[in-house]
Protein backbone atom coordinates (compact mmCIF):
# COMPACT_ATOMS: atom_id res chain seq x y z
CA UNK A 1 0.00 0.00 0.00
CA UNK A 2 1.43 3.34 -1.06
CA UNK A 3 1.58 6.50 1.04
CA UNK A 4 -1.14 8.10 -1.13
CA UNK A 5 -3.58 5.25 -0.39
CA UNK A 6 -2.72 5.42 3.31
CA UNK A 7 -3.36 9.19 3.41
CA UNK A 8 -6.60 8.69 1.45
CA UNK A 9 -7.93 6.08 3.91
CA UNK A 10 -6.79 8.11 6.96
CA UNK A 11 -8.51 11.18 5.47
CA UNK A 12 -11.75 9.21 5.00
CA UNK A 13 -11.69 8.03 8.62
CA UNK A 14 -10.84 11.56 9.82
CA UNK A 15 -13.70 13.07 7.79
CA UNK A 16 -16.35 10.64 9.06
CA UNK A 17 -15.07 11.09 12.65
CA UNK A 18 -15.40 14.88 12.40
CA UNK A 19 -18.83 14.52 10.77
CA UNK A 20 -20.01 12.20 13.55
CA UNK A 21 -18.63 14.59 16.19
CA UNK A 22 -20.35 17.62 14.62
CA UNK A 23 -23.65 15.78 14.04
CA UNK A 24 -23.75 14.44 17.60
CA UNK A 25 -23.08 17.91 19.04
CA UNK A 26 -25.79 19.47 16.92
CA UNK A 27 -28.50 16.81 17.09
CA UNK A 28 -28.05 14.97 20.37
CA UNK A 29 -25.36 16.44 22.61
CA UNK A 30 -24.33 14.00 25.35
CA UNK A 31 -25.09 15.06 28.92
CA UNK A 32 -21.55 14.37 30.13
CA UNK A 33 -19.10 13.57 27.36
CA UNK A 34 -15.73 12.09 28.30
CA UNK A 35 -12.42 13.23 26.86
CA UNK A 36 -10.82 11.84 23.71
CA UNK A 37 -7.94 10.64 25.89
CA UNK A 38 -10.37 8.53 27.93
CA UNK A 39 -11.79 7.06 24.75
CA UNK A 40 -8.28 6.20 23.50
CA UNK A 41 -7.49 4.53 26.82
CA UNK A 42 -10.65 2.45 26.44
CA UNK A 43 -9.45 1.45 22.95
CA UNK A 44 -6.10 0.29 24.37
CA UNK A 45 -7.87 -1.66 27.13
CA UNK A 46 -10.08 -3.32 24.52
CA UNK A 47 -7.03 -4.18 22.39
CA UNK A 48 -5.33 -5.75 25.42
CA UNK A 49 -8.42 -7.79 26.28
CA UNK A 50 -8.78 -8.84 22.64
CA UNK A 51 -5.18 -10.15 22.61
CA UNK A 52 -5.82 -12.13 25.81
CA UNK A 53 -9.13 -13.62 24.62
CA UNK A 54 -7.73 -14.47 21.17
CA UNK A 55 -4.69 -16.21 22.67
CA UNK A 56 -6.88 -18.09 25.17
CA UNK A 57 -9.35 -19.18 22.46
CA UNK A 58 -6.53 -20.37 20.18
CA UNK A 59 -4.74 -22.27 22.95
CA UNK A 60 -7.94 -23.91 24.18
CA UNK A 61 -8.93 -24.75 20.60
CA UNK A 62 -5.55 -26.36 19.86
CA UNK A 63 -5.69 -28.37 23.10
CA UNK A 64 -9.23 -29.63 22.37
CA UNK A 65 -8.31 -30.59 18.79
CA UNK A 66 -5.17 -32.46 19.90
CA UNK A 67 -7.22 -34.26 22.56
CA UNK A 68 -9.87 -35.29 20.00
CA UNK A 69 -7.10 -36.58 17.74
CA UNK A 70 -5.47 -38.50 20.60
CA UNK A 71 -8.59 -39.96 22.20
CA UNK A 72 -10.88 -40.64 19.23
CA UNK A 73 -10.39 -41.97 15.68
CA UNK A 74 -11.76 -38.67 14.37
CA UNK A 75 -9.37 -36.27 12.62
CA UNK A 76 -9.84 -32.55 13.14
CA UNK A 77 -7.44 -30.21 11.34
CA UNK A 78 -5.68 -27.53 13.37
CA UNK A 79 -6.47 -25.26 10.41
CA UNK A 80 -10.03 -25.19 11.80
CA UNK A 81 -8.73 -22.47 14.10
CA UNK A 82 -7.73 -20.36 11.08
CA UNK A 83 -11.12 -18.75 10.91
CA UNK A 84 -12.18 -15.12 10.60
CA UNK A 85 -15.03 -15.86 13.00
CA UNK A 86 -12.46 -16.53 15.72
CA UNK A 87 -11.11 -12.97 15.36
CA UNK A 88 -14.57 -11.39 15.25
CA UNK A 89 -15.89 -13.35 18.26
CA UNK A 90 -12.73 -12.68 20.29
CA UNK A 91 -13.13 -8.96 19.52
CA UNK A 92 -16.81 -9.05 20.56
CA UNK A 93 -15.94 -11.07 23.66
CA UNK A 94 -13.34 -8.43 24.67
CA UNK A 95 -15.80 -5.58 24.03
CA UNK A 96 -18.61 -7.13 26.10
CA UNK A 97 -16.25 -8.16 28.90
CA UNK A 98 -14.72 -4.69 29.04
CA UNK A 99 -18.16 -3.00 29.11
CA UNK A 100 -19.28 -5.32 31.93
CA UNK A 101 -16.06 -4.81 33.85
CA UNK A 102 -16.29 -0.98 33.55
CA UNK A 103 -19.93 -0.99 34.71
CA UNK A 104 -19.11 -3.01 37.79
CA UNK B 1 -5.25 1.73 38.77
CA UNK B 2 -4.78 -1.91 39.73
CA UNK B 3 -1.76 -3.86 38.52
CA UNK B 4 -3.66 -6.11 36.15
CA UNK B 5 -5.48 -3.14 34.63
CA UNK B 6 -2.07 -1.67 33.91
CA UNK B 7 -0.94 -4.96 32.38
CA UNK B 8 -4.01 -5.10 30.11
CA UNK B 9 -3.40 -1.51 28.96
CA UNK B 10 0.29 -2.23 28.27
CA UNK B 11 -0.75 -5.33 26.32
CA UNK B 12 -3.19 -3.13 24.40
CA UNK B 13 -0.37 -0.71 23.50
CA UNK B 14 1.77 -3.62 22.31
CA UNK B 15 -1.14 -5.10 20.32
CA UNK B 16 -1.87 -1.81 18.55
CA UNK B 17 1.85 -1.22 17.87
CA UNK B 18 2.34 -4.74 16.49
CA UNK B 19 -0.78 -4.35 14.32
CA UNK B 20 0.50 -1.06 12.86
CA UNK B 21 4.00 -2.47 12.24
CA UNK B 22 2.67 -5.63 10.59
CA UNK B 23 -0.03 -4.00 8.48
CA UNK B 24 1.69 -0.80 7.39
CA UNK B 25 5.41 -1.56 7.20
CA UNK B 26 7.44 -4.15 5.26
CA UNK B 27 8.75 -5.68 8.53
CA UNK B 28 6.49 -8.73 8.12
CA UNK B 29 7.74 -9.22 4.56
CA UNK B 30 11.35 -9.27 5.79
CA UNK B 31 10.48 -11.85 8.46
CA UNK B 32 8.56 -13.87 5.86
CA UNK B 33 11.54 -13.90 3.49
CA UNK B 34 13.80 -15.18 6.28
CA UNK B 35 11.26 -17.77 7.41
CA UNK B 36 10.24 -18.99 3.95
CA UNK B 37 12.29 -21.30 1.76
CA UNK B 38 13.13 -20.40 -1.82
CA UNK B 39 13.62 -22.77 -4.74
CA UNK B 40 17.23 -23.37 -5.67
CA UNK B 41 18.59 -24.39 -9.06
CA UNK B 42 16.27 -27.32 -9.77
CA UNK B 43 17.74 -30.55 -11.14
CA UNK B 44 15.81 -33.35 -12.82
CA UNK B 45 14.34 -35.74 -10.23
CA UNK B 46 12.48 -39.05 -10.07
CA UNK B 47 9.14 -37.50 -9.13
CA UNK B 48 7.35 -34.23 -8.53
CA UNK B 49 5.37 -34.23 -5.27
CA UNK B 50 2.57 -31.68 -4.97
CA UNK B 51 1.30 -31.33 -1.39
CA UNK B 52 -2.38 -30.84 -0.60
CA UNK B 53 -3.93 -27.54 0.46
CA UNK B 54 -7.67 -28.16 0.53
CA UNK B 55 -10.70 -28.45 -1.70
CA UNK B 56 -13.94 -26.55 -1.20
CA UNK B 57 -17.30 -28.31 -0.56
CA UNK B 58 -18.31 -27.80 -4.21
CA UNK B 59 -15.24 -29.69 -5.41
CA UNK B 60 -13.26 -26.57 -6.46
CA UNK B 61 -9.60 -26.42 -5.42
CA UNK B 62 -8.62 -23.79 -2.86
CA UNK B 63 -6.47 -20.95 -4.18
CA UNK B 64 -3.33 -22.41 -2.61
CA UNK B 65 -4.11 -25.90 -3.84
CA UNK B 66 -4.58 -24.59 -7.38
CA UNK B 67 -1.32 -22.61 -7.22
CA UNK B 68 0.62 -25.66 -6.04
CA UNK B 69 -1.01 -27.92 -8.65
CA UNK B 70 -0.18 -25.50 -11.49
CA UNK B 71 3.44 -25.20 -10.25
CA UNK B 72 3.75 -29.01 -10.20
CA UNK B 73 2.18 -29.40 -13.64
CA UNK B 74 4.51 -26.70 -15.02
CA UNK B 75 7.51 -28.62 -13.66
CA UNK B 76 6.27 -31.81 -15.31
CA UNK B 77 5.79 -29.98 -18.60
CA UNK B 78 9.42 -28.80 -18.32
CA UNK B 79 10.35 -32.51 -18.15
CA UNK B 80 11.77 -32.20 -14.63
CA UNK B 81 10.54 -35.70 -13.65
CA UNK B 82 8.72 -38.65 -15.24
CA UNK B 83 6.16 -38.91 -12.42
CA UNK B 84 3.90 -36.47 -10.61
CA UNK B 85 2.33 -37.28 -7.23
CA UNK B 86 -0.81 -35.27 -6.51
CA UNK B 87 -1.82 -35.28 -2.86
CA UNK B 88 -5.02 -34.23 -1.12
CA UNK B 89 -7.73 -36.15 0.73
CA UNK B 90 -11.45 -36.03 0.10
CA UNK B 91 -13.77 -34.01 2.29
CA UNK B 92 -15.30 -35.82 5.30
CA UNK B 93 -18.76 -35.80 3.61
CA UNK B 94 -17.20 -37.87 0.79
CA UNK B 95 -19.67 -36.46 -1.76
CA UNK B 96 -17.19 -34.90 -4.16
CA UNK B 97 -13.92 -36.31 -5.54
CA UNK B 98 -10.81 -35.91 -3.41
CA UNK B 99 -8.46 -32.94 -3.81
CA UNK B 100 -5.99 -35.31 -5.50
CA UNK B 101 -8.75 -36.46 -7.87
CA UNK B 102 -9.66 -32.89 -8.84
CA UNK B 103 -5.98 -32.10 -9.40
CA UNK B 104 -5.50 -35.24 -11.51
CA UNK B 105 -8.40 -34.18 -13.77
CA UNK B 106 -6.78 -30.76 -14.14
CA UNK B 107 -3.37 -32.32 -14.88
CA UNK B 108 -4.85 -34.61 -17.57
CA UNK B 109 -6.69 -31.64 -19.10
CA UNK B 110 -3.33 -29.84 -19.23
CA UNK B 111 -1.74 -32.64 -21.19
CA UNK B 112 -0.15 -34.88 -18.56
CA UNK B 113 -0.47 -38.59 -19.44
CA UNK B 114 -2.66 -40.41 -16.86
CA UNK B 115 0.05 -43.08 -16.51
CA UNK B 116 2.47 -40.49 -15.10
CA UNK B 117 0.09 -39.43 -12.32
CA UNK B 118 0.02 -40.97 -8.84
CA UNK B 119 -2.57 -39.90 -6.29
CA UNK B 120 -2.31 -39.78 -2.50
CA UNK B 121 -5.84 -39.48 -1.17
CA UNK B 122 -5.61 -40.64 2.44
CA UNK B 123 -2.99 -38.45 4.15
CA UNK B 124 -4.49 -35.68 6.27
CA UNK B 125 -1.32 -34.02 7.58
CA UNK B 126 2.07 -33.08 6.13
CA UNK B 127 3.68 -35.89 8.13
CA UNK B 128 1.20 -38.47 6.81
CA UNK B 129 1.80 -37.18 3.28
CA UNK B 130 5.56 -37.71 3.75
CA UNK B 131 5.14 -41.26 5.08
CA UNK B 132 2.53 -42.40 2.51
CA UNK B 133 4.28 -40.81 -0.47
CA UNK B 134 7.68 -42.22 0.55
CA UNK B 135 6.05 -45.68 0.81
CA UNK B 136 4.52 -45.24 -2.65
CA UNK B 137 7.72 -44.01 -4.30
CA UNK B 138 10.27 -46.34 -2.71
CA UNK B 139 9.17 -49.52 -4.59
CA UNK B 140 9.52 -47.52 -7.83
CA UNK B 141 13.11 -46.53 -6.95
CA UNK B 142 12.01 -42.92 -6.96
CA UNK B 143 13.84 -41.27 -4.08
CA UNK B 144 14.83 -37.89 -5.55
CA UNK B 145 11.81 -35.60 -5.50
CA UNK B 146 10.90 -32.04 -6.33
CA UNK B 147 8.64 -30.97 -3.49
CA UNK B 148 5.98 -28.43 -4.39
CA UNK B 149 4.32 -26.40 -1.66
CA UNK B 150 4.15 -22.75 -0.61
CA UNK B 151 7.29 -21.03 0.63
CA UNK B 152 6.12 -20.73 4.27
CA UNK B 153 5.04 -24.38 4.52
CA UNK B 154 8.24 -25.60 2.84
CA UNK B 155 10.51 -25.45 5.92
CA UNK B 156 8.42 -28.04 7.80
CA UNK B 157 7.55 -30.09 4.71
CA UNK B 158 11.20 -30.32 3.67
CA UNK B 159 12.28 -31.67 7.07
CA UNK B 160 9.50 -34.21 7.37
CA UNK B 161 10.03 -35.52 3.80
CA UNK B 162 13.81 -35.79 4.33
CA UNK B 163 13.05 -37.66 7.56
CA UNK B 164 11.00 -40.16 5.54
CA UNK B 165 14.11 -41.00 3.51
CA UNK B 166 13.58 -38.99 0.34
CA UNK B 167 16.13 -36.62 -1.23
CA UNK B 168 14.20 -33.40 -1.56
CA UNK B 169 14.63 -30.27 -3.67
CA UNK B 170 12.27 -27.45 -2.70
CA UNK B 171 10.19 -26.06 -5.57
CA UNK B 172 8.04 -23.35 -4.07
CA UNK B 173 4.73 -22.41 -5.63
CA UNK B 174 4.75 -18.76 -4.52
CA UNK B 175 6.78 -15.92 -3.11
CA UNK B 176 4.15 -14.61 -0.74
CA UNK B 177 6.63 -12.80 1.50
CA UNK B 178 7.49 -10.46 -1.38
CA UNK B 179 4.08 -10.17 -3.00
CA UNK B 180 2.10 -9.29 0.17
CA UNK B 181 1.89 -5.49 -0.04
CA UNK B 182 -1.62 -4.58 1.11
CA UNK B 183 -2.35 -4.45 4.88
CA UNK B 184 -4.73 -7.40 4.58
CA UNK B 185 -2.14 -9.53 2.79
CA UNK B 186 0.54 -8.58 5.31
CA UNK B 187 -1.72 -9.55 8.22
CA UNK B 188 -2.41 -12.88 6.51
CA UNK B 189 1.34 -13.35 5.99
CA UNK B 190 1.98 -12.68 9.70
CA UNK B 191 -0.73 -15.15 10.64
CA UNK B 192 0.78 -17.84 8.39
CA UNK B 193 4.25 -17.26 9.89
CA UNK B 194 2.80 -17.65 13.42
CA UNK B 195 0.86 -20.74 12.36
CA UNK B 196 3.88 -22.41 10.73
CA UNK B 197 6.13 -21.50 13.67
CA UNK B 198 3.66 -23.18 16.04
CA UNK B 199 3.45 -26.21 13.73
CA UNK B 200 7.27 -26.46 13.63
CA UNK B 201 7.40 -26.41 17.43
CA UNK B 202 4.67 -29.08 17.57
CA UNK B 203 6.48 -31.30 15.03
CA UNK B 204 9.73 -30.87 16.94
CA UNK B 205 8.15 -31.76 20.31
CA UNK B 206 6.32 -34.74 18.79
CA UNK B 207 9.62 -35.95 17.29
CA UNK B 208 8.39 -35.80 13.68
CA UNK B 209 11.34 -33.68 12.54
Amino acid sequence: MGLTELIFIAALVGATTLAAFAATKALSPPAAAGSILQALRALLDWAGMFAIFLAANLMLGAAVILMIRALTPRFVALYTLENLLMLILSAAQAFVFQAWWRCE
Amino acid sequence: MRVWERIIRCLGIVTVAVFIIIALTPAGNAVGRRFGVASGQLKRADAIVVLGAGVMPNGVLSEQSMRRAIAGIALFRRDMAPLIVLSGPGRPDGVNPSEAGVRAKLAIAMGIPPGSILMEETAKTTREEAIHIANTLRPRDATRVLLVTDSLHMRRALRVFERSGLHVQPAVSDDYASSAVSPGDRLWLAMRICQESAALVYYKIAGYI
